[in-house]
């Protein structure tokens, strides 16, 4: 059963422009390189006002993922370890 | 006085640090705001699939990665000058507080990591969106962590909290000061410091919508300015509405743990009035009108939305009768007069954005691009007030150096001198003085003041301005009112009792 809420697919951007062919292509190939749609012309931005373009998880390149993943976990355990230094700090740290 | 000390032309060495701070904190105070702004658009867009918002704020942390690199940098400059120019100072809280710095250090570098990964893995992660959402997110307590640290040293300065015989320093672990760090201010000033910054990024991403609403010309372009720019202007005001609260707290504490600075603050000292007005009462009328000017705005906005008695509008016309209150608490301390003054401005605060609105077709761009100046010069007023009410350096020695005397560790200091190495001994006994109405006992709250000045200050005003006692007409009785007042229940010894009393019998000036 079709979904009522899904929101409609937009339409593409025309494509009289070669500049959008460019920004559409990026996007299919999800590269931060070869999406080099100037910031302040305005019809470019309009254009990338739609899709929201959500892909499938494996789309996404293996390395970033998990250069994120290790990251977030180095962090996250940075954190945690301050906080304990904090707390351990409070209760023996001196007179 | 000292031919050792540095100096640097033109400006002096006071106004060095004033500047690199100030720069600092117009820097600083945004880049962590526009962290959590980055975060509240990145979730909108995501939860409305709605890309206008992402794309915002992948350009707001562009931006926020250059104004990053230029805090850090301006940092590193006021590290240098502090260490030229008030090296003891400098070496002392250095040495005092030397790991706490060093974690510090640590989360700058966390922070320009997780900042660069986030912004250039944006178009590379559309299939793990909410791990980027998350990676983004963490930008927020990172920042909360690092100037938690920072405000322990800050809050340190400005109400130490003890005195020499019960500081830390010397205890299990050196360069670790755990009672300086955990000090009466320190978490006042974190949730003041919290809340102002995401106020502050709030509304200046809300200005930079504006400015661009202003030079685009096409429609969908014009709502996408708009759209952002409500947003990043509510948050902003969410946290604003918070600051009174906070604020109110942040100078109870200092009312008794840094009574000189309060007073301050309160007073003005003569070298910080311009215009025959403080600064931080500037700031105050500042405040009041960008109050005034939100509330206009939200009133309208809902008005348009048709929702007047939506849960949200009832939140924050509760939350403007705090404010008013704790206005009508300030009242206390600043004259009633000016108190109206600022309920006018805010009234016409309100009354403009209602103009600046419909001027403007419905379009928030003018009242926009009006709270991000307003916010970045109350911003600036705060921190250049706040620094310069507290208790001066004499000769470049710090207020402190009375409360913790470094000799023990003068071997691992840097500077290699002691005071009586660098003044005479009429300007020693001038920079121990304590400064009028200053705390001559310690014991934290409750403190014992032998001024009697300083006691009426303190206590008078607790409840009530200071003009009602200057204006008081029965001078004959003051024996009966102290008696009254503290059957009211003011916590007076029997000697500060009679101090007061006799002060003001004597009619010498408080």
């Amino acid at each position: 059963m079709p979904d009522d809420n899904a929101k409609p697919e937009a339409t593409p951007p025309p494509a009289e422009d070669p500049r959008l062919e460019a920004y559409r292509d990026g996007v299919r190939k999800l590269n931060w390189f070869v999406t080099p749609v100037p910031l302040f012309k305005e019809e470019e931005l309009e254009a990338m006002f739609e899709p929201y373009p959500l892909t499938k998880p494996a789309d996404d390149q293996r390395w970033v993922v998990w250069t994120v993943w290790v990251w977030l976990g180095f962090t996250l355990f940075s954190i945690a370890f301050i906080l304990a230094l904090l707390v351990a700090g409070f209760f023996y740290g001196g007179r | 006085m000292s031919a050792t000390a540095i100096d640097v032309p033109l400006l002096g060495a006071k106004w060095t640090i004033g500047f690199t701070g100030l720069l600092h904190t117009a820097v600083a105070s945004l880049s962590i705001g526009l962290a959590a702004l980055v975060t509240v658009l990145q979730i909108v867009g995501y939860r409305h699939r709605d890309r206008r918002y992402d794309l915002l704020a992948r350009r707001m942390q562009l931006v926020h990665v250059c104004i990053y690199n230029i805090g850090t940098i301006v940092a590193i400059g006021l590290i240098f000058s502090l260490s030229g120019l008030f090296p003891q100072f400098w070496s002392q809280l250095f040495v005092h507080q030397f790991w706490t710095l060093i974690v510090e250090e640590f989360i700058f570098f966390l922070l320009a990591t997780t900042v660069t990964f986030h912004y250039f893995f944006w178009q590379k992660m559309w299939g793990h969106k909410k791990l980027h959402i998350f990676l983004g997110a963490l930008l927020t307590p990172l920042f909360l962590l690092q100037f938690y640290l920072i405000n322990g040293i800050g809050g340190f300065m400005l109400t130490p909290g003890y005195q020499t015989g019960q500081a830390t320093v010397g205890g299990l672990i050196d360069g670790w000061d755990r009672m300086g760090f955990y000090n009466p201010s320190f978490l006042m000033l974190t949730a003041h410091r919290a809340l102002a910054n995401v106020a502050y990024g709030g509304f200046t991403v809300a200005a930079l919508c504006g400015i661009m609403h202003y030079l685009t010309h096409r429609e969908k372009v014009k709502r996408y300015y708009e759209d952002n720019g409500r947003c990043a202007f509510y948050t902003g005001f969410l946290c604003f509405l918070g600051l009174p609260i906070v604020g109110y707290f942040y100078a109870h504490v200092l009312k008794y743990e840094a009574n000189e600075a309060y007073v301050n603050l309160m007073w003005g000292q003569g070298d910080v009035v311009a215009l025959g007005m403080d600064w931080w009462w500037l700031k105050q009328l500042l405040v009041a009108g960008m109050f005034g000017l939100a509330l206009g705005y939200f009133r309208d906005a809902s008005k348009r939305q048709g929702a007047s008695f939506a849960l949200p509008l009832v939140l924050v016309w509760s939350l403007a009768l705090f404010y008013l209150l704790y206005y009508l608490g300030m009242g206390m301390i600043m004259t009633w007069k000016f108190f109206f003054a600022m309920l006018g401005v805010a009234a016409a605060g309100m009354l403009l954005a209602g103009h600046l609105v419909r001027f403007h077709r419905g379009s928030g761009r003018a009242l926009f691009l009006l709270m991000g100046a307003l916010s970045f010069l109350t911003v600036m007023l705060g921190g250049y007030v706040r620094e310069a009410a507290r208790p001066r350096f004499v000769n470049r020695y710090s207020h402190y150096d009375h409360v913790y005397i470094p000799e023990h560790r003068q071997p691992v200091l840097m500077v290699h001198k002691r005071p009586e190495d660098v003044f005479t001994p009429e300007e020693l006994a001038a920079a121990k003085a304590p400064p009028k109405g200053a705390l001559i006992q310690a014991g934290g709250v409750g403190q014992k003041l032998l001024d009697s000045a300083a006691l009426i200050r303190v206590h008078c005003s607790g409840c009530h301005t200071l003009e009602r006692v200057k204006n008081y007409r029965l001078t004959d009785r003051w024996s009966l009112i102290v008696s009254q007042m503290r059957a009211y229940g003011l916590k007076l010894s029997n000697d500060e009792a009679r101090l007061i009393v006799e002060h003001l019998e004597a009619a010498r000036p408080y």
